[in-house]
């Protein structure tokens, strides 16, 4: 595929949908305008859009803040020195966050329990939990980013700046500033997927204002009215999404090798502060791990669950994959067309849009006009799949296309024998550790989603992260820890896989 | 004064200096010359502080300042440096740049030292200039002058003049060798091209394959 035409089938992706969603609500609101009063956040929906921003507001600080402090940490510290070491606290990035909600739920009944000698301590619930549990959740993508950021700082300028001024001066005056970028993306790539998705806080008995749009779509599958309702949401991420933007635009990505160097000498309170931060990503890690994994009947509940749900995984894993390998075209004919800003927004909308709504669009379009073999088919998942994650492609492959240097390419184009022999010989293997791990990034996110695919199934049919839920909310703790586990394994493995590329890509010399 | 006793580093698996042996007396300036990848800016950068020797000790001015133990930090080490890439901080402007080398408690002399290496290094009128804003011979006359602004005790030079129109090397080599000589600043300075520096400097030692010859034996 060309990257005209993969630009051109994304365009289509992307607008037909949600312009069927407008004008459904345009049809709807012209003839009875008084529909446009659902469009007002007042009393109740207020409230709702109030706490989705603070929520996700307040994730996105707390968590952007620990990813920064710990990918420092990892990047100047000892144990960051081993390149596979230094991405093994972001393997979970892929992880769904309703997991962790199990696993943390889990360890604190269990802390519980200990603290008062016995007993079956209530779950947690509430909105400090909601915000620990998702602050969790994004932790190891806000590190990840962190870390991409202050690898990619210019080695020279750093220690420009370390030959006249202390450390803790140049951390703030320069090493900042220069992340400055990463870090803005990496706040409102967390503000996103907080404010766009509903599972963490229906789980902790929060209502947010995505679950409001997937009950009032539920309600009535009346797809006008749930674009209506949902207009204050989608305004509050388009302009966080407006500020993300140009941080992503902005992001430069080197190869010079970031904070390396002698080592780094911070006073003593920072030094303690980067202990807190390392044991919170080490929980953010252990305590998903430990918990499924560690638990008795956790194993029993594998071989269970899987016979209960194998259809179900079979199902999941069809799509996981055909979103895994449809996304990297449409990924990379973005990443390579992103000149104009049009086109930054065309690419990275879907993040602003809120999960429950990606699946309305999908079937106000497809619904009325495609024929039941596809209607029965994985077709809508996959494109579900394909809309929420196709940008966190995208993401990847600009920023491994930003890392080559133009040059290299420049000379394959002059000395190739040819197009194929340039591809197989030198652009592959430059080409291939970055597709592979956007690749298996929309792999493990396709396989845990949740909020979109619920309301594309085709009858009949469910997936792992549905079933998850559905035990989540009604029982079987047995199986659904027991399922988790398989998505725990797949994410880790392949988060393992992603991180070997990613490391083997960062190893990468400048050129001479 | 530079001391080298006996340096040596390796990068990974290649040996970037061997037994390395050198002085700079108080007030000297002596360049460096070698072809690339010889070890002449590992030599700086060890100076520096940048990196630390596997072997060997380098002491500046009398005081130890890096052996394979010890590492004083390079901002406590009066050295200023302009590396072989400017290196400048994209998001301060020119004045911002001499000003975060002055540090907070810079005076109105820091002050009037910053504005005299501007208006010589022919950078007064971009001083609002952001460093991201700068062409590739503004950008590295700013990093001169940063390396100067400080006034530190020895000055560490890799390849100054690249990057320079023919036109400004005169003028901007002659600025920063006259600061150098009248506020008595140790110079160290490298280049691939000894023809560049051998007016400027009282010695030109060369450096091949991380090993500099033995020096001369003094007299009796």
């Amino acid at each position: 595929m060309t990257g005209r035409a993969g630009r051109l089938v994304w365009f289509l992706l992307v607008t037909v949908p949600l312009g069927a969603l407008v004008l459904a609500a345009l049809r709807l609101a012209v003839p009875r305008p008084e529909v446009m009063a659902l469009a007002l956040p007042t009393g109740r929906r207020w409230t709702l859009l109030v706490t989705t921003v603070v929520l996700a507001g307040g994730v996105a600080v707390v968590a952007t803040a620990l990813g920064f402090l710990g990918a420092l940490t990892l990047a100047t510290g000892r144990a960051g020195r081993h390149r596979l070491l230094r991405w093994l606290p972001v393997l979970l990035a892929p992880l769904p966050p309703y997991v962790h909600a199990l696993a943390w739920n889990d360890a604190l009944g269990w802390l519980a329990g200990v603290i008062t000698g016995g007993g079956a301590p209530p779950p947690a619930s509430g909105p400090g939990m909601v915000l620990w549990v998702e602050t969790m959740a994004v932790l190891p993508i806000t590190t990840a980013l962190g870390l991409v950021g202050i690898l990619n700082l210019p080695r020279p300028s750093v220690e420009a700046a370390r030959l006249h001024r202390a450390d803790p001066v140049v951390l703030g005056r320069v090493v900042l500033p220069l992340a400055a970028p990463f870090l803005a993306a990496s706040a409102g790539l967390a503000f996103l997927l907080v404010a766009t998705a509903h599972d963490v806080p229906s789980l902790h008995a929060v209502t947010t204002f995505p679950l409001e749009i997937f009950a009032e779509f539920s309600a009535g599958h009346d797809a006008a009215r749930a674009t209506i309702l949902a207009l204050p949401a989608l305004v509050v991420s388009v302009l966080v999404l407006a500020l993300v933007i140009p941080a992503l635009r902005r992001a430069r990505v080197g190869t010079t090798g970031g904070l390396a160097g002698i080592a780094w000498r911070w006073p003593a309170w920072f030094r303690g502060l980067q202990g807190v931060v390392a044991a919170v990503l080490a929980a953010q890690f252990l305590v998903p791990v430990v918990s499924l994994a560690a638990r008795p009947g956790s194993w029993k509940g594998v071989v269970s669950g899987l016979t209960l749900a194998g259809p179900e995984l079979g199902f999941s894993l069809i799509v996981a994959a055909s979103a895994a390998v449809l996304a990297i075209p449409l990924a990379s004919a973005l990443a390579r067309g992103l000149r104009s800003p049009l086109w930054w927004v065309l690419a990275f909308v879907p993040l602003a849009v809120p999960a429950p709504l990606v699946g309305i669009a999908l079937l106000a379009v497809f619904n009325p006009v495609l024929p039941m073999v596809l209607l029965d088919s994985p077709l809508l998942p996959v494109l579900a799949a394909l809309l929420r994650f196709t940008p966190f492609a995208t993401f990847v492959l600009l920023a491994g296309l930003r890392r080559r240097q133009r040059d290299r390419i420049d000379a394959v184009r002059v000395f190739q024998p040819g197009p194929l022999a340039g591809w197989v010989g030198v652009r592959l293997h430059l080409e291939a550790p970055t597709v592979l791990a956007a690749s298996g990034f929309v792999f493990a996110l396709s396989l845990g989603e949740l909020g979109a695919t619920l309301l594309v199934l085709p009858p009949g049919r469910s997936t792992l992260a549905i079933r998850i839920s559905n035990y989540l909310h009604y029982g079987a703790a047995q199986d659904v820890r027991g399922l988790c586990l398989v998505l725990l394994v797949v994410t880790t493995v392949t988060g393992l896989g992603v991180a070997a590329l990613v490391s083997r890509g960062a190893a990468g010399r400048p050129a001479a | 004064m530079i001391v080298l006793r006996g340096v040596h580093r390796l990068h990974g698996r290649i040996t970037a200096l061997e037994e390395v042996r050198l002085e700079v007396a108080r007030g000297e300036i002596v360049a460096v010359t070698g072809p690339s990848g010889a070890g002449k800016t590992t030599l700086l950068r060890l100076v520096a502080g940048l990196e630390r020797p596997d072997a060997g000790e380098i002491l500046l001015d009398g005081r130890l300042v890096s052996s394979p133990r010890r590492l004083v930090p390079p901002h406590r080490r009066d050295v200023g440096l302009s590396m072989q890439h400017p290196a400048l901080w994209p998001h301060m402007t020119v004045m911002e740049h001499l000003e975060f080398v002055a540090g907070p408690r810079a005076g109105a002399g820091a002050r009037k030292r910053m504005e005299i290496h501007l208006a010589a290094l022919g950078l007064a009128g971009l001083a609002d200039r952001r460093g991201a804003e700068l062409s590739g011979g503004e950008a590295r006359r700013l990093s001169l002058a940063r390396a100067l602004v400080a006034g530190p005790r020895i000055l560490l030079l890799d390849e100054p003049l690249a990057h320079l129109d023919p036109t400004l090397r005169d003028v901007v080599l002659g600025h920063v060798v006259t600061t150098a000589r009248e506020e008595g600043m140790t110079v160290l300075l490298v280049s691939h091209r000894p023809e560049d520096l051998r007016e400027i400097s009282h010695r030109v030692v060369r450096i091949e394959a991380g090993r500099l010859p033995p020096a001369p034996a003094e007299a009796p």
